[in-house]
């Protein structure tokens, strides 16, 4: 098991999705338990679902200087990074500690390759892209680092993590080793993806989109309702004395099973959860909520629900805020430890939307209804295709 | 101003692959002036997959698994007991044709095994189902700087809580209607097993300085077959990493790692 980790602290964050744009529209959201998904309105042949479609990106518009890179990923990024005030904080940093001491660490998994895919529906009679389509760095997976490193003007360490539904998790584990080696000063973490052909009809080829609102660790369930967002966080060590909420550890692993099912009994995700209570110094005893991955597909639920029964006490909650958001894939990670950051400072613990009846494996630890409860210790959870893993500690100061 | 931190990392295993150079003993043959193997394989066919499976995978899983394979051989090293870092610059461009040509025409249509390769750590994936290895794996893209950006995160890896990570790194050629906007025209792919401390495997010594300035010029090779590789694939940039590792006498590399951040390297050998 990895060492205990000195914590990080968390200076600023923000989420951006179908349940609304900053942290406090997704708060009411989570408290009201008004749901973002709507009827698929997206694709341009029909296909019966649901989906977490962010309206502000319709109609936005990029900054001049940064219409280049225009696209409906980028300009999620763009809406997400000016909401909650995270653009100045970003740059109070980055003015702080320089341009090269603030690192970008971001997690995608479709990038802008609705950009790509447009580009193919509208190819001239040479086979060429359209000439606003013509710009590279539209087309290959660090468009969204790429974009964000140039509105902000960073020149250090600009990477993207691309590891499915669990990008945006990991970008945590990355940024506090090169917090900890001391290469930078700060980090800015996150994670954006949008809506696309290729993520509807991929998981609708894989039958795992639902025709109906998802309704995760529902006995009924019928699969993923797909969703679109943004989020970000800004990090540094944490110091002693600092109110901040903190990353307390972090856990990654792998699955080593199949591509796109999980390991029927969560060998992967069980060793992410021990690694990351092992960094964070803590016993699942400790542990007062868990926000799940709980996508409602039959087996992604089934897997996760017999898990935190055999792992956790009944003390422990936990939840799926899908139903709000939709599953946003390679945000989900920021998305979802952007909740359980709100948990926290709240005092909240929101429950499953949509769902009526939990599947028979649920324990005493997943609950329907939204709750009032003192919190210290938050688990979240994220596990992607290629049975990539990683679970994140967070806690209060 | 702090003296820059000097980071000491071990190689331990080498892993690569391009058309005409299919393993490190080839690359060190082309920089002894060997003539071009004559009957070198096309495509990689890593030992790890079955027939079947091999037939079915992506060339950028085939490529991956290939380097990475020979990599962990060289180094003694069990899969099972490795961290890994994968970074590729455009993920399989094949696989991304397909995808946006299918969708373009026939939505409905998209394959689901197109798709759920179709994710960046696709060769991660499958990395760890065949090598049946759990431990933590990360799949990046840094744009020109990928493969700088993976060393970079294996060396923080080795810091934080690994004695030894594996990098992987691969792009593969693109194809017609991408070529305009993703630059590429071959396979290429290398591999290191990197280690804090020395051993019996260990066959070099990086000490590693993290710098910031501009990017470093074109490297020039002295055989035409490295120089055509060099710009044929994005990922090809790592090549005077791989050729100083193959014991050519150049012992101080510079690779950029981002816009602005270079990593200076002194490489030395492991007397065996």
């Amino acid at each position: 098991m990895p060492a205990r980790i000195n914590p990080l602290g968390i200076h600023a964050y923000t989420a951006t999705s179908a349940a609304g744009e900053g942290v406090a529209a997704h708060t009411h959201a989570l408290r009201e338990r008004i749901g973002g998904l709507r009827p698929n309105d997206f694709t341009r042949a029909p296909m019966q679902c649901w989906i977490g479609r962010v309206s502000g990106v319709d109609t936005l518009q990029l900054p001049e200087s940064l219409a280049a890179f225009d696209c409906r990923n980028n300009r999620l990024a763009w809406l997400g990074l000016n909401q909650d005030s995270f653009i100045d904080h970003a740059r109070a940093a980055i003015e702080r500690f320089g341009a090269t001491r603030v690192a970008l660490i971001l997690g995608t998994s479709t990038a802008s390759i609705g950009a790509t895919e447009q580009g193919y529906r509208e190819l001239d009679a040479a086979g060429n892209f359209p000439p606003v389509l013509r710009e590279p760095s539209l087309h290959n997976p660090n468009s969204l680092v790429h974009f964000v490193q140039r509105a902000l003007g960073l020149r250090g360490p600009c990477v993207t993590v691309s590891t499915a539904c669990s990008s945006s998790a990991k970008v945590f584990a990355q940024a506090e080793r090169m917090l900890r080696a001391g290469i930078v000063d700060a980090a800015i973490v996150g994670g954006v993806d949008s809506l696309c052909d290729s993520v509807l009809y991929g998981f609708g080829s894989l039958e795992l989109v639902s025709p109906e609102p998802c309704r995760p660790f529902d006995a009924a369930r019928r699969g993923i309702s797909i969703g679109e967002a943004a989020g970000f966080a800004l990090l540094q060590l944490a110091h002693d004395g600092d109110e901040l909420p903190r990353l307390l550890g972090y856990g990654e692993s792998s699955d080593a099973f199949h591509m796109s099912s999980p390991h029927p009994e969560g060998l992967g995700a069980r060793l992410a959860i021990d690694a990351a209570l092992a960094r964070a110094g803590l016993a699942a005893g400790d542990i007062d909520y868990i926000n799940l991955h709980g996508t409602a597909s039959q087996k992604n639920d089934e897997v996760e629900a017999a898990l935190i029964a055999s792992m956790f006490p009944a003390h422990t909650t936990a939840s799926s805020t899908k139903g709000w958001t939709g599953h946003t894939l390679g945000a989900a990670g920021i998305v979802e430890a952007v909740i359980s950051l709100l948990a926290l400072e709240h005092r909240f613990v929101p429950g499953i939307l949509n769902s009526t009846e939990l599947d028979s494996l649920c324990g005493p630890q997943i609950h329907l209804e939204n709750r009032m409860q003192p919190l210290r210790h938050v688990l979240s959870n994220s596990f992607g295709f290629g049975g990539n893993n990683c679970v994140l500690a967070f806690g209060r100061a | 101003m702090n003296t820059p931190r000097r980071w000491l990392m071990y190689v331990d295993g080498i892993g690569f692959w391009a058309a005409g150079l299919p393993n490190l003993a080839a690359l060190r043959g082309c920089l002894r002036g060997d003539p071009a193997l004559t009957d070198a394989p096309v495509k990689p066919a890593p030992s790890m997959l079955a027939a079947a499976e091999k037939r079915r995978a992506p060339d950028s899983v085939l490529l991956a698994l290939e380097v990475a394979t020979q990599a962990c051989s060289a180094a003694a090293r069990d899969p099972r007991e490795l961290p890994s870092v994968f970074t590729c610059t455009y993920g399989d461009l094949a696989i991304t044709d397909h995808m946006c040509s299918t969708l373009a025409s026939a939505p409905t249509q998209l394959s689901p095994t197109k798709f759920h390769n179709s994710v960046h750590n696709a060769a991660a994936g499958y990395w760890g189902i065949a090598s049946g290895s759990t431990t933590p794996t990360t799949a990046l893209s840094a744009g020109p700087h990928s493969f700088g950006a993976g060393l970079c995160e294996a060396a923080m890896q080795l810091q934080a809580d690994n004695d030894s990570v594996l990098l992987v790194a691969y792009d593969i050629a693109s194809p017609p209607v991408l070529n305009q906007v993703a630059s590429s025209t071959a396979l290429f792919g290398a591999a290191l097993v990197l280690s804090n401390h020395r051993s019996a495997q260990s066959v070099a010594c990086i000490e590693l300085v993290i710098e910031h300035g501009a990017p470093p010029s074109s490297a020039i090779f002295s055989s035409s077959l490295l120089q055509q590789l060099y710009t044929s694939n994005p990922m090809a940039s790592c090549l005077p990493l791989f050729v100083a590792l193959a014991g050519a006498p150049q012992t101080g590399v510079i690779l950029s790692a981002g816009a602005e951040l270079l990593l200076r390297m002194e490489i030395s050998e492991c007397p065996t």
